[in-house]
């Protein structure tokens, strides 16, 4: 079992406990326990629960559903995302949305691209790129307030998201 | 690298004055791109990123304002090479660091670069002389444009374009001036100026961009902020804020030329113009402290005896890796320092 945190290393600690009502589950490796609060029962110091809970309490909704995300365009994760604020595919942009969001509404006091658009027709097929002309699709189906369209293209969205954020078996890495 | 033609080239951000080239030497735009479905080059592995630039460098090829590009492949340029590049502004300070695969193309005229392997696949720059934002908008954006019809660049409706850092998504632009502002420097009104810029989504950087520190009283004044706005806007807020610090120059420059003052700043810039001539040993920032003084005095109209060409090739070539490539040898700081006011004098003999 590889850790859910880094993704890197072997996971020698399993910790399991409810968070704003949800069950966590995590396998993780000694250093990122250690990033995370716990300490060893047979080390110098004793185990904190109450640490590690309240530090996992402090974490958003959206966050906690995202520990032990990794991003399948890159192998990035969320640990790695949360340390550095720095992304490591475009796929990221999709893998970690939820928590984007938010950021950029910080960093810009926006959301939403008002720029340069970008169209490229030549080539669909990425998950990326199928997501993108989806999205372009619902805001004109909305606009022409085709709505029974537009729902369907938003389960459509929430599908293809739901299958890029899941977190990837064990031992996959890249 | 065959530095000697891209020496050769006078550049765009030291060269013919453009609007306002009183105090605003160059515009620049820069835009951050990524091919979709390619980890970021930070997450790339050596034969990935050699992938990446192949891709780029055949999609350039059928770009026309690229075509005819020399394309420098900085894992094989001396250290040396790398810095000589980011002294005019080619590369970023980046890139000079370390000898990843990266590489930069520069088109003909050196006022359209891209970067390749930067923080993004792509970084594509352009300069304007002067304050001059929307030419050189237009400029990067004719070969965005280009590129982006070969290359699936990554792009969300919602987001715009993926960059490695959230603080570039959007229109991944960020334009700046580069102004120098001695008067200001002079009066201490400088931070005072700076300061008020936080709140409009703009900030002041150094000569060489992000950390770095302000050197011959030049600063460069771009966008914080890259997404919410169209690219336009963005300019345009850039644009009125250094419409409004350029006037703050002025009446700084009046103030001190003012006919019951003017014998203190004449003084020191007449100072300064004794210390180039005859100075045996300068390092790089007091030279570049002193040659901005000149360039200031030859703005409020004293005869000082160099012309304006002469002493924007000085501010080129007194930077470090330049003198280094000049002299054909690695020169310890001192030794830079003793050939450095030699070239000085010479020149201003020349002249």
């Amino acid at each position: 079992m590889i850790c859910n945190l880094c993704g890197k290393h072997n996971a020698t600690i399993y910790f399991k406990g409810i968070v704003n009502n949800q069950t966590i589950k995590l396998h993780l490796c000694e250093s990122c326990a250690k990033k995370k609060g716990m300490v060893f029962p047979f080390g110098k110091s004793i185990f904190s629960l109450g640490d590690v809970v309240a530090n996992l309490a402090n974490a958003s909704k959206a966050e906690t559903a995202l520990f032990g995300a990794i991003c399948r365009g890159c192998g990035l994760s969320y640990a790695e995302f949360k340390e550095t604020s720095q992304l490591g595919c475009s796929q990221c942009y999709t893998t970690f949305s939820s928590l984007i969001g938010p950021l950029l509404k910080q960093i810009h006091g926006s959301t939403q691209h008002m720029g340069k658009t970008y169209r490229r027709t030549v080539r669909m097929g990425s998950r990326m790129e199928e997501l993108a002309r989806l999205k372009l699709e619902l805001r004109e189906a909305v606009q022409g307030e085709k709505f029974e369209k537009a729902a369907e293209l938003r389960d459509q969205i929430h599908d293809l998201e739901h299958t890029m954020t899941q977190p990837k078996p064990a031992g996959t890495g890249q | 690298m065959n530095w000697e033609a891209i020496f050769k080239e006078p550049h765009v951000w030291l060269g013919a004055s453009g609007p306002s080239g009183d105090i605003v030497i160059s515009s620049r735009v820069r835009l951050a791109r990524n091919v979709v479905d390619i980890p970021f080059p930070a997450r790339l592995n050596s034969e990935g990123r050699h992938k990446l630039i192949e891709q780029v460098l055949q999609s350039a090829r059928s770009a026309p304002t690229l075509a005819a590009a020399q394309y420098i492949d900085l894992s094989h340029a001396k250290k040396v090479e790398r810095q000589f590049l980011m002294e005019r502004h080619l590369v970023s300070a980046e890139m000079v660091m370390t000898d990843d695969e990266r590489g930069v193309l520069i088109a003909p005229g050196q006022d359209v670069t891209v970067m390749i392997n930067e923080e993004d696949h792509l970084r594509l720059q352009s300069f304007s002389p002067g304050l001059a934002l929307h030419d050189a908008y237009t400029k990067a954006d004719r070969a965005d444009i280009e590129l982006g019809e070969k290359l699936p660049y990554a792009f969300d409706t919602e987001w715009g374009f993926c960059t490695r850092c959230p603080t570039n998504a959007g229109t991944g632009m960020r334009a700046s001036c580069l102004l120098h502002l001695p008067a200001l420097v002079m009066n201490g009104d400088i931070n005072r100026v700076l300061e008020g810029l936080a709140p409009m989504g703009v900030t002041a950087r150094g000569f060489y961009g992000e950390k770095s520190k302000a050197i011959g009283d030049l600063f460069q004044i771009s966008n914080t902020i890259a997404l919410g706005q169209t690219e336009n806007e963005f300019l345009e807020t850039i644009n009125r804020v250094v419409q409004s610090i350029l006037n703050y120059e002025r009446q700084s420059r009046d103030a001190l030329m003012d006919p019951k003052k003017r014998i203190a700043a004449e003084d020191q810039i007449w100072r300064s113009w004794g210390l180039l001539r005859h100075a045996r040993l300068i390092s790089y920032d007091e030279a570049m402290a002193h040659l901005s003084q000149i360039r200031l005095g030859l703005q409020v109209g004293l005869p000082i005896a160099i012309n304006p060409a002469t002493l924007n090739h000085l501010m080129l070539v007194t930077q470090p890796a330049h003198l280094q490539l000049l002299k054909g040898s690695t020169l310890k700081a001192e030794e830079r320092d003793r050939w450095r006011a030699t070239l000085i004098r010479e020149k201003i003999e020349e002249n």
